[in-house]
Protein backbone atom coordinates (compact mmCIF):
# COMPACT_ATOMS: atom_id res chain seq x y z
CA UNK A 1 0.00 0.00 0.00
CA UNK A 2 1.50 3.56 -0.96
CA UNK A 3 2.12 6.06 1.88
CA UNK A 4 -0.62 8.35 0.19
CA UNK A 5 -3.38 5.29 0.56
CA UNK A 6 -1.91 4.74 4.17
CA UNK A 7 -2.55 8.07 5.59
CA UNK A 8 -5.91 8.54 3.47
CA UNK A 9 -6.87 4.66 5.33
CA UNK A 10 -5.60 5.51 8.50
CA UNK A 11 -7.86 8.64 9.01
CA UNK A 12 -11.19 7.25 7.48
CA UNK A 13 -11.00 4.58 10.05
CA UNK A 14 -10.50 6.61 12.15
CA UNK A 15 -13.20 8.84 11.69
CA UNK A 16 -15.41 5.96 11.23
CA UNK A 17 -14.08 4.92 15.15
CA UNK A 18 -15.28 8.33 16.49
CA UNK A 19 -18.34 8.93 14.24
CA UNK A 20 -19.81 11.90 16.32
CA UNK A 21 -17.18 14.46 14.98
CA UNK A 22 -18.32 13.84 11.21
CA UNK A 23 -21.80 13.83 12.17
CA UNK A 24 -21.81 17.25 14.37
CA UNK A 25 -20.26 19.13 10.82
CA UNK A 26 -22.90 17.33 9.00
CA UNK A 27 -25.69 18.44 11.57
CA UNK A 28 -24.72 21.19 11.67
CA UNK A 29 -24.91 22.02 8.24
CA UNK A 30 -28.54 20.37 7.92
CA UNK A 31 -29.63 22.71 11.00
CA UNK A 32 -28.46 26.02 9.57
CA UNK A 33 -29.46 25.41 6.18
CA UNK A 34 -33.25 24.34 7.71
CA UNK A 35 -33.90 26.95 10.28
CA UNK A 36 -33.28 29.92 7.86
CA UNK A 37 -36.79 28.72 5.28
CA UNK A 38 -38.53 28.72 9.35
CA UNK A 39 -37.20 31.69 10.02
CA UNK A 40 -37.82 33.65 6.61
CA UNK A 41 -41.35 32.66 6.69
CA UNK A 42 -42.82 31.09 3.43
CA UNK A 43 -42.21 33.27 0.61
CA UNK A 44 -40.99 31.97 -2.14
CA UNK A 45 -39.55 34.52 -4.28
CA UNK A 46 -37.39 34.98 -1.25
CA UNK A 47 -36.25 31.81 -0.55
CA UNK A 48 -35.11 31.09 -3.92
CA UNK A 49 -33.35 33.98 -3.78
CA UNK A 50 -31.22 33.48 -1.21
CA UNK A 51 -31.31 29.71 -0.62
CA UNK A 52 -28.00 29.02 -2.60
CA UNK A 53 -25.97 31.68 -0.82
CA UNK A 54 -27.29 29.92 2.82
CA UNK A 55 -26.30 26.84 1.51
CA UNK A 56 -22.84 28.20 0.80
CA UNK A 57 -22.23 30.02 3.85
CA UNK A 58 -24.01 26.70 5.98
CA UNK A 59 -21.25 24.81 4.16
CA UNK A 60 -18.38 27.28 4.52
CA UNK A 61 -19.00 27.17 8.57
CA UNK A 62 -19.13 23.47 8.32
CA UNK A 63 -16.22 22.80 7.30
CA UNK A 64 -14.74 25.26 9.18
CA UNK A 65 -16.04 23.29 12.41
CA UNK A 66 -13.25 20.40 11.23
CA UNK A 67 -10.94 22.17 10.12
CA UNK A 68 -9.24 22.57 13.67
CA UNK A 69 -8.92 18.78 14.04
CA UNK A 70 -7.03 18.33 10.64
CA UNK A 71 -3.36 17.90 11.88
CA UNK A 72 -4.27 19.10 15.64
CA UNK A 73 -4.84 15.03 17.06
CA UNK A 74 -1.85 13.76 14.68
CA UNK A 75 0.28 17.02 16.17
CA UNK A 76 -0.71 16.25 19.80
CA UNK A 77 0.14 12.33 19.27
CA UNK A 78 3.73 12.39 17.77
CA UNK A 79 2.00 11.26 14.30
CA UNK A 80 2.61 14.35 12.47
CA UNK A 81 6.97 14.05 13.75
CA UNK A 82 6.48 10.73 11.83
CA UNK A 83 5.32 11.59 9.25
CA UNK A 84 7.80 14.45 8.14
CA UNK A 85 10.43 12.02 8.81
CA UNK A 86 8.93 9.40 6.19
CA UNK A 87 11.17 9.30 3.13
CA UNK A 88 7.85 10.21 1.47
CA UNK A 89 6.93 13.54 0.46
CA UNK A 90 5.24 15.54 3.11
CA UNK A 91 2.87 17.13 0.29
CA UNK A 92 2.20 13.67 -0.37
CA UNK A 93 0.87 12.77 3.07
CA UNK A 94 -0.79 15.79 3.45
CA UNK A 95 -2.43 16.05 0.44
CA UNK A 96 -4.11 12.79 1.75
CA UNK A 97 -4.88 13.73 4.80
CA UNK A 98 -6.93 17.28 2.67
CA UNK A 99 -8.40 14.18 1.11
CA UNK A 100 -9.86 12.56 4.07
CA UNK A 101 -11.09 15.53 5.12
CA UNK A 102 -12.86 16.14 2.48
CA UNK A 103 -14.62 13.46 2.18
CA UNK A 104 -15.43 13.22 5.41
CA UNK A 105 -16.85 17.27 5.74
CA UNK A 106 -17.62 17.96 1.72
CA UNK A 107 -18.69 15.58 0.30
CA UNK A 108 -21.27 14.54 2.97
CA UNK A 109 -23.17 18.45 2.31
CA UNK A 110 -22.39 17.84 -1.59
CA UNK A 111 -24.62 14.75 -1.62
CA UNK A 112 -27.07 16.65 0.79
CA UNK A 113 -27.27 19.83 -0.70
CA UNK A 114 -30.01 18.72 -3.51
CA UNK A 115 -32.16 17.95 -0.75
CA UNK A 116 -31.45 20.98 1.25
CA UNK A 117 -32.34 23.10 -1.99
CA UNK A 118 -35.82 21.50 -2.30
CA UNK A 119 -36.73 23.69 0.95
CA UNK A 120 -35.53 26.50 -0.65
CA UNK A 121 -38.27 26.07 -3.52
CA UNK A 122 -35.14 25.92 -5.71
CA UNK A 123 -35.84 24.61 -9.56
CA UNK A 124 -34.13 20.89 -10.73
CA UNK A 125 -31.84 23.05 -12.89
CA UNK A 126 -30.65 25.10 -10.34
CA UNK A 127 -30.00 22.39 -7.84
CA UNK A 128 -28.09 21.04 -10.24
CA UNK A 129 -26.06 24.02 -10.48
CA UNK A 130 -25.89 24.43 -6.86
CA UNK A 131 -24.49 20.81 -6.21
CA UNK A 132 -21.97 20.56 -8.79
CA UNK A 133 -20.74 24.12 -7.34
CA UNK A 134 -20.27 22.61 -4.02
CA UNK A 135 -18.60 19.59 -5.54
CA UNK A 136 -15.93 22.28 -7.04
CA UNK A 137 -16.38 24.27 -4.02
CA UNK A 138 -16.11 22.26 -1.00
CA UNK A 139 -12.56 20.87 -1.87
CA UNK A 140 -11.21 24.45 -2.45
CA UNK A 141 -12.43 24.89 1.11
CA UNK A 142 -10.62 22.09 2.96
CA UNK A 143 -7.60 23.05 0.39
CA UNK A 144 -7.71 26.84 1.42
CA UNK A 145 -8.60 26.14 4.92
CA UNK A 146 -5.66 23.34 5.03
CA UNK A 147 -2.98 26.25 4.86
CA UNK A 148 -5.06 27.95 7.72
CA UNK A 149 -5.17 24.61 10.53
CA UNK A 150 -0.97 24.11 9.38
CA UNK A 151 -0.02 27.88 9.80
CA UNK A 152 -2.41 28.09 13.73
CA UNK A 153 -1.17 24.26 14.70
CA UNK A 154 0.16 24.43 17.91
CA UNK A 155 -0.71 28.24 18.72
CA UNK A 156 -3.05 29.37 21.56
CA UNK A 157 -6.36 30.68 20.55
CA UNK A 158 -5.36 29.30 17.22
CA UNK A 159 -9.10 28.50 16.02
CA UNK A 160 -10.14 31.86 16.59
CA UNK A 161 -7.21 32.62 14.08
CA UNK A 162 -8.46 30.18 11.77
CA UNK A 163 -11.51 31.43 11.72
CA UNK A 164 -10.39 34.84 10.82
CA UNK A 165 -7.91 33.43 8.33
CA UNK A 166 -10.60 31.22 6.53
CA UNK A 167 -13.21 33.92 6.34
CA UNK A 168 -10.78 36.62 4.64
CA UNK A 169 -9.12 33.91 2.17
CA UNK B 1 28.78 7.33 9.70
CA UNK B 2 26.86 10.21 11.12
CA UNK B 3 28.77 13.38 12.04
CA UNK B 4 28.03 16.27 13.93
CA UNK B 5 30.54 19.29 13.90
CA UNK B 6 29.62 22.23 16.00
CA UNK B 7 25.95 21.98 16.89
CA UNK B 8 24.54 24.91 19.03
CA UNK B 9 21.42 25.72 19.46
CA UNK B 10 19.20 28.76 21.37
CA UNK B 11 15.49 28.73 22.63
CA UNK B 12 14.29 31.90 22.62
CA UNK B 13 16.85 34.47 24.38
CA UNK B 14 18.79 30.92 26.02
CA UNK B 15 21.67 29.22 24.50
CA UNK B 16 21.03 25.45 25.24
CA UNK B 17 23.81 23.80 24.26
CA UNK B 18 27.04 25.19 21.64
CA UNK B 19 29.92 23.51 19.99
CA UNK B 20 28.70 19.79 20.40
CA UNK B 21 30.77 17.67 18.05
CA UNK B 22 30.35 13.77 17.77
CA UNK B 23 30.98 11.17 15.60
CA UNK B 24 29.03 7.62 15.23
CA UNK B 25 30.61 4.53 13.22
CA UNK B 26 28.81 1.63 12.03
CA UNK B 27 27.74 -0.91 14.81
CA UNK B 28 28.39 1.78 17.58
CA UNK B 29 25.92 3.69 20.00
CA UNK B 30 25.97 6.77 21.78
CA UNK B 31 24.65 7.03 25.16
CA UNK B 32 23.77 11.13 25.68
CA UNK B 33 23.50 12.03 29.28
CA UNK B 34 22.50 15.51 30.64
CA UNK B 35 20.66 16.73 33.29
CA UNK B 36 17.29 17.47 32.79
CA UNK B 37 16.48 20.67 30.64
CA UNK B 38 20.07 20.66 28.85
CA UNK B 39 18.48 19.91 25.46
CA UNK B 40 19.09 16.52 24.60
CA UNK B 41 15.79 15.82 23.29
CA UNK B 42 16.11 18.89 21.20
CA UNK B 43 19.49 18.19 20.20
CA UNK B 44 17.89 14.52 19.06
CA UNK B 45 15.21 16.07 17.43
CA UNK B 46 17.89 18.88 15.59
CA UNK B 47 20.00 15.38 14.29
CA UNK B 48 16.41 14.41 13.04
CA UNK B 49 15.87 17.59 11.25
CA UNK B 50 12.51 18.11 12.97
CA UNK B 51 14.13 21.36 14.30
CA UNK B 52 16.23 23.83 11.83
CA UNK B 53 19.79 23.77 12.08
CA UNK B 54 21.08 27.22 13.50
CA UNK B 55 24.83 26.53 13.64
CA UNK B 56 26.85 23.67 12.38
CA UNK B 57 26.72 20.74 9.94
CA UNK B 58 25.07 17.14 10.34
CA UNK B 59 26.99 14.73 7.58
CA UNK B 60 25.24 11.39 6.94
CA UNK B 61 27.46 8.95 4.98
CA UNK B 62 29.93 12.34 4.23
CA UNK B 63 26.06 14.28 3.28
CA UNK B 64 24.58 17.15 4.38
CA UNK B 65 21.31 15.49 5.72
CA UNK B 66 19.40 19.51 5.18
CA UNK B 67 20.39 18.66 1.29
CA UNK B 68 19.21 15.28 0.67
CA UNK B 69 16.76 14.98 3.23
CA UNK B 70 15.17 12.15 1.86
CA UNK B 71 18.36 10.10 1.80
CA UNK B 72 18.73 10.10 5.67
CA UNK B 73 15.13 9.67 6.58
CA UNK B 74 14.77 6.29 4.57
CA UNK B 75 17.73 5.42 7.13
CA UNK B 76 16.39 6.70 10.01
CA UNK B 77 14.33 5.63 13.10
CA UNK B 78 13.33 8.22 15.10
CA UNK B 79 11.54 7.39 18.79
CA UNK B 80 10.68 10.28 21.08
CA UNK B 81 8.44 10.68 23.75
CA UNK B 82 4.86 11.25 21.73
CA UNK B 83 4.67 7.34 20.69
CA UNK B 84 2.71 8.36 17.69
CA UNK B 85 0.03 5.87 18.15
CA UNK B 86 -3.42 6.60 17.29
CA UNK B 87 -5.22 5.63 20.59
CA UNK B 88 -8.79 4.31 18.62
CA UNK B 89 -6.51 1.81 16.39
CA UNK B 90 -5.17 -1.67 17.22
CA UNK B 91 -1.13 -2.03 17.84
CA UNK B 92 -1.54 -3.98 14.83
CA UNK B 93 -3.61 -1.26 12.41
CA UNK B 94 -1.08 1.27 14.35
CA UNK B 95 1.95 -0.75 13.08
CA UNK B 96 0.86 -1.60 9.46
CA UNK B 97 -0.17 2.39 8.85
CA UNK B 98 3.35 3.13 9.83
CA UNK B 99 5.52 1.16 7.73
CA UNK B 100 3.37 1.86 4.61
CA UNK B 101 4.11 5.34 5.39
CA UNK B 102 7.72 5.19 6.32
CA UNK B 103 7.61 3.23 3.06
CA UNK B 104 7.53 -0.79 3.36
CA UNK B 105 5.04 -3.32 3.23
CA UNK B 106 4.68 -5.09 6.42
CA UNK B 107 2.37 -8.14 6.47
CA UNK B 108 -0.03 -8.82 8.99
CA UNK B 109 2.03 -11.85 9.96
CA UNK B 110 4.96 -9.90 10.57
CA UNK B 111 3.45 -7.47 11.97
CA UNK B 112 1.56 -10.13 14.90
CA UNK B 113 5.21 -11.63 15.36
CA UNK B 114 6.69 -8.11 15.87
CA UNK B 115 3.79 -7.53 18.75
CA UNK B 116 4.42 -11.20 20.16
CA UNK B 117 7.90 -10.61 20.78
CA UNK B 118 7.21 -7.86 22.19
CA UNK B 119 4.93 -9.41 24.84
CA UNK B 120 1.95 -8.34 23.19
CA UNK B 121 0.39 -11.78 22.02
CA UNK B 122 -3.31 -11.77 22.53
CA UNK B 123 -4.02 -7.37 22.95
CA UNK B 124 -2.89 -6.92 18.60
CA UNK B 125 -6.51 -6.33 18.17
CA UNK B 126 -7.64 -4.20 21.19
CA UNK B 127 -7.79 -0.21 20.53
CA UNK B 128 -4.36 1.31 21.76
CA UNK B 129 -6.29 3.60 24.62
CA UNK B 130 -6.90 0.61 26.80
CA UNK B 131 -3.53 -0.51 26.86
CA UNK B 132 -1.48 0.00 29.85
CA UNK B 133 1.81 2.83 29.61
CA UNK B 134 4.11 0.39 28.87
CA UNK B 135 2.31 -1.44 26.99
CA UNK B 136 1.89 1.51 24.49
CA UNK B 137 5.84 1.88 24.64
CA UNK B 138 6.01 -1.59 23.93
CA UNK B 139 4.11 -1.11 20.90
CA UNK B 140 5.81 2.08 20.07
CA UNK B 141 9.09 -0.30 20.09
CA UNK B 142 8.42 -3.26 18.12
CA UNK B 143 8.42 -0.70 15.17
CA UNK B 144 12.21 -1.22 15.62
CA UNK B 145 12.14 -4.85 15.12
CA UNK B 146 11.12 -5.07 11.07
CA UNK B 147 12.86 -1.32 10.68
CA UNK B 148 15.02 -1.12 7.76
CA UNK B 149 16.92 2.03 9.06
CA UNK B 150 20.62 1.78 9.51
CA UNK B 151 20.61 4.60 12.16
CA UNK B 152 18.12 4.57 15.64
CA UNK B 153 17.32 7.53 16.96
CA UNK B 154 16.03 6.86 20.63
CA UNK B 155 14.58 9.21 23.43
CA UNK B 156 14.09 7.42 26.71
CA UNK B 157 13.63 3.97 25.58
CA UNK B 158 13.56 2.49 28.56
CA UNK B 159 11.20 4.59 30.68
CA UNK B 160 8.41 2.85 31.43
CA UNK B 161 9.00 -0.70 30.81
CA UNK B 162 9.02 -3.64 33.07
CA UNK B 163 13.11 -5.82 33.41
CA UNK B 164 11.76 -8.39 30.84
CA UNK B 165 10.69 -5.43 28.43
CA UNK B 166 13.95 -3.61 29.29
CA UNK B 167 16.28 -6.85 28.42
CA UNK B 168 14.20 -7.45 25.22
CA UNK B 169 15.02 -4.07 24.09
CA UNK B 170 18.32 -4.00 25.05
CA UNK B 171 18.49 -7.40 22.70
CA UNK B 172 16.76 -5.42 19.88
CA UNK B 173 19.59 -2.79 20.21
CA UNK B 174 22.36 -4.98 20.14
CA UNK B 175 21.19 -7.22 17.55
CA UNK B 176 20.84 -3.78 15.55
CA UNK B 177 24.64 -3.07 16.34
CA UNK B 178 25.70 -6.15 15.04
CA UNK B 179 24.14 -5.85 11.98
CA UNK B 180 26.52 -2.68 11.77
CA UNK B 181 23.61 -0.49 12.84
CA UNK B 182 24.02 2.75 15.01
CA UNK B 183 22.13 3.60 18.14
CA UNK B 184 22.08 7.40 19.62
CA UNK B 185 20.37 7.12 22.58
CA UNK B 186 19.52 9.26 26.02
CA UNK B 187 18.29 7.40 29.04
CA UNK B 188 18.60 8.16 32.93
CA UNK B 189 19.59 4.28 33.69
CA UNK B 190 22.74 3.13 33.14
CA UNK B 191 22.94 1.46 29.64
CA UNK B 192 24.87 -1.54 28.95
CA UNK B 193 24.70 -2.63 25.06
CA UNK B 194 27.18 -4.54 23.51
CA UNK B 195 29.30 -3.39 20.81
CA UNK B 196 31.79 -0.29 21.01
CA UNK B 197 30.01 2.68 22.69
CA UNK B 198 30.92 5.43 24.60
CA UNK B 199 28.83 7.81 26.31
CA UNK B 200 28.56 11.87 25.65
CA UNK B 201 27.90 14.44 28.37
CA UNK B 202 26.18 17.49 27.34
CA UNK B 203 26.60 20.47 29.23
CA UNK B 204 25.13 23.62 29.07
Amino acid sequence: MSAFAAVLKRDLVLALRRKNEVITSVFFFVVVAALFPLGIGPEMNTLRLVGPGILWVGALLASMLSLGRMFAADHADGTLEQMALSPNSLSVLVAAKILAHWLLSGLPLVLLAPVIGLQFDLSANALWILTLSLLLGTPVLSLIGAIGAALTLGVRGGDVLLTLYKLTA
Amino acid sequence: MLTASNLSLSRGDRRLFSGVSFTLESGQWLHLEGDNGVGKTSLLRLLCGLISLEEGEILWKGQTTTKTPEVFRADLAYLGHQLALKQDLSPLENLRADAAISGRELSVKDAMAALAQMGLRSREHLPVRVLSQGQQRRTALSRLIFSTAALWILDEPFVALDAAAQNALAGMINAHLSRQGMVLLTSHQAVSLAGPGRSYKLTA
